[in-house]
């Protein structure tokens, strides 16, 4: 738990006003023979007479730890303060990009209180959310300590998984079960054809109605086979070398994006976050790779515990200022759907992407590149953006050329809807078919 | 279209704005005049002096409002209006100073709970105080009749229940 004091205590100006005020009315009531008015001096000198310094430190702001991790959205942090019983901190909570909000707060009789920070949510990762002034106030207000500045603790923000229904399938499916039907032939749940018994078939399969219909005098037993079912191998490939925002201005890096603009990254790991969720729901295994580190990708495994590793691995991924340019694709497994999710705005990842293309991955290319605002932009930024975007159209078209399936995250639209359109646009391709034992 | 701008938000207790706290000090200051001076005119040239320093920007000025209380206070004829200066003066002190403090902060309703509870007592004995000293007939008893509210004054100071001072406890 870190904790921060603000700086030392000094009496404030009030005393000296209380003395003032009560002189005056002794001396003009002894000049004027008037005792009501000198009686007038008796609070307010009882008031100066009765200010102290408090002894102890001043208030001190302790984040609780176990707010440290929080979800996108609403992000609170509970600070707790500490000060003098029955005193007050002026609290200020400020972040970037965000008006700060001023606060008087009681501290109670125990000297302790507290309270709850929350802010715009729309980033995620590791974050200094807030930044915290303390002012620490005596009880009767006869003292005031300076002002110290706390600064912003990091939190983990973690993405946010949206529901997103049918998502798109693998051109291969892998496994003995699953969620999804395949063509080989196994206990499953759709109808494959209708076949003369045989070994292995089970009794309960017997379809009588055409066993009488071909052959009336039994000679032969027909029984119905279903497809088996098996699961898609998915690998998320995430692009975390950028970390840009709506704002072309803030790309170098000069100034941060504001607080309540999603950046690239920001939109890559909730995408990230939707689809493992959505393909781990469905029973399918998800792995997930970063292109901009070099340590080894999650493995495509199934289940809850998958999800929380992609979450907490998408949640600190971050731009490496040291990464090494990649000269190869990372490997994959085979017949894995690929989810490349990057801003392409360099050659890198639209490189990778065609590459798994060709080696005969289904890949579907998400746009995360948050909608650009060139309203700010001086006359050269907007030049330079124009240069730019014309690049990675052009990429985008490379790569449309070469197979993979691309859409926008942040096109406005819903990206359920691009996502179940890729889906059908699977299924009418004939993209599934069966890899594995008995195919 | 300019876009709303993301702001942080303290989530506390019930708060008082900061228009409130203006108006205690100003109601007080000018109850505390009006209770002296029957004049509208000495209003007029308060209201402004306390408009300002109900702002906490010129809170310089509230001595000076002090002092002109006080002036109306020693030119009005003793009475019971005395005790209604008793308990603005304090009032308006302490408003304008809470105000000067809080700058822009919102204030919460428990400071002014906590921190008001010591200065209303005071208040109330200065105001039980006052009411005492105008019993007082200083004429006919001289110095002495300076001297008791004096001596009573240095009690009040010496005897306001200390339990009720919160750094005293």
């Amino acid at each position: 738990m870190t904790s921060r004091s603000a700086a030392g205590w000094h009496p404030s100006e009030l005393v000296g006003w209380l003395l003032l005020t009560g002189l005056v009315a002794i001396v003009l009531g002894v000049v004027a023979r008037r005792p009501d008015v000198v009686a007038l001096a008796a609070p307010l000198l009882g008031w100066a007479a009765l200010a102290r310094v408090p002894d102890g430190p001043p208030a001190t702001a302790a984040e609780d730890p176990a707010t440290m991790v929080v979800d996108t959205g609403l992000v609170s942090v509970d600070i707790e303060l500490r000060g003098t019983p029955h005193g007050a901190v002026k609290l200020g909570a400020g972040a970037s990009g965000a008006r700060t909000d001023t606060v008087l707060v009681d501290l109670g009789a125990t000297g302790s209180r507290r309270v709850s920070v929350s802010g715009p949510g729309v980033r995620t990762g590791p974050r200094r959310l807030f930044t915290l002034d303390l002012q620490s106030v005596a009880p009767a207000l006869e003292a005031i300590s300076g002002t110290s500045h706390v600064p912003a603790p990091t939190v983990l923000v973690r993405p946010r998984a949206w529901p997103l229904g049918e998502v798109p399938l693998p051109t291969s499916l892998h496994g003995l079960t699953g969620a999804h039907s395949s063509r080989r032939p196994g206990q499953g749940g759709d109808l494959r054809d209708v076949h003369v018994f045989g070994p292995g078939d089970r009794l309960r399969g017997i379809d009588w109605r055409t066993t009488a219909r071909r052959s009336p005098d039994l000679d032969e037993i027909y029984v119905r086979r279903t497809h088996a079912t098996a699961d898609a191998l998915v690998m998320l490939v995430l692009d975390s070398r950028d970390d840009v925002g709506p704002d072309p201005a803030t790309w170098l890096g000069g100034e941060p994006p504001r607080a309540d603009d999603p950046t690239s990254l920001d939109v890559a790991r909730n995408a990230a976050a939707s689809l493992a969720k959505a393909y781990l729901d469905g029973g399918d295994r998800v792995g997930l790779t970063d292109l901009g580190r070099e340590r080894a990708p999650i493995s495509p495994v199934g289940g809850g515990r998958a999800l929380r590793r992609i979450v907490q691995t998408l949640a600190v991924a971050r731009p490496d200022p040291h990464r090494i340019a990649r000269v190869r694709a990372p490997r994959l497994p085979a017949g894995a759907l690929v989810v490349i999710l990057s801003t392409f705005l360099d050659d890198d990842a639209a490189r990778v992407a065609r590459s798994w293309r060709g080696a005969g991955h289904r890949v579907v290319a998400v746009d995360v590149l948050p909608p650009v605002r060139t309203g700010g932009l001086s006359a050269d930024q907007r030049l330079a953006w124009r240069i730019v975007a014309r690049e990675r159209a052009d990429r985008l078209q490379q790569m449309r050329a070469e197979g993979v399936e691309l859409f926008a995250w942040t096109d406005g639209g819903d990206p359920a809807v691009h996502l179940r359109l890729l889906a059908r646009a699977g299924r009418r391709g004939g993209r599934t078919r069966t890899v594995g034992a008995g195919a | 279209m300019k876009r709303p701008e993301a702001r942080v938000h303290v989530a506390t207790g019930r708060t008082v704005p900061r228009w409130a706290l203006g108006g205690a000090a100003a109601l007080a200051a000018v109850v505390a005049a009006a209770c002296t001076s029957p004049a509208p005119a000495m209003w007029w040239v308060l209201a402004p002096l306390v408009a300002l320093a109900a702002t906490g920007r010129g809170v310089g000025v509230a001595p000076v409002v002090a002092a002109l209380v006080l002036a109306c206070a020693v030119a009005a004829p003793p009475g019971p209006a005395m005790l209604g200066v008793s308990v603005g003066l304090p009032v308006f002190l302490y408003a304008t100073w809470l105000g000067r403090t809080a700058g822009r902060a919102r204030v919460e309703l428990a400071v002014l709970a906590s921190t008001a509870r010591p200065l209303l007592v005071l208040a109330g004995a200065g105001s039980a105080l006052v009411g005492a000293a105008l019993l007082v007939p200083v004429a006919d008893r001289g110095w002495w009749g300076l001297a008791a509210p004096l001596a009573l004054v240095g009690l009040v100071i010496v005897v306001v229940p200390r339990a009720w001072w919160p750094t005293r406890r």
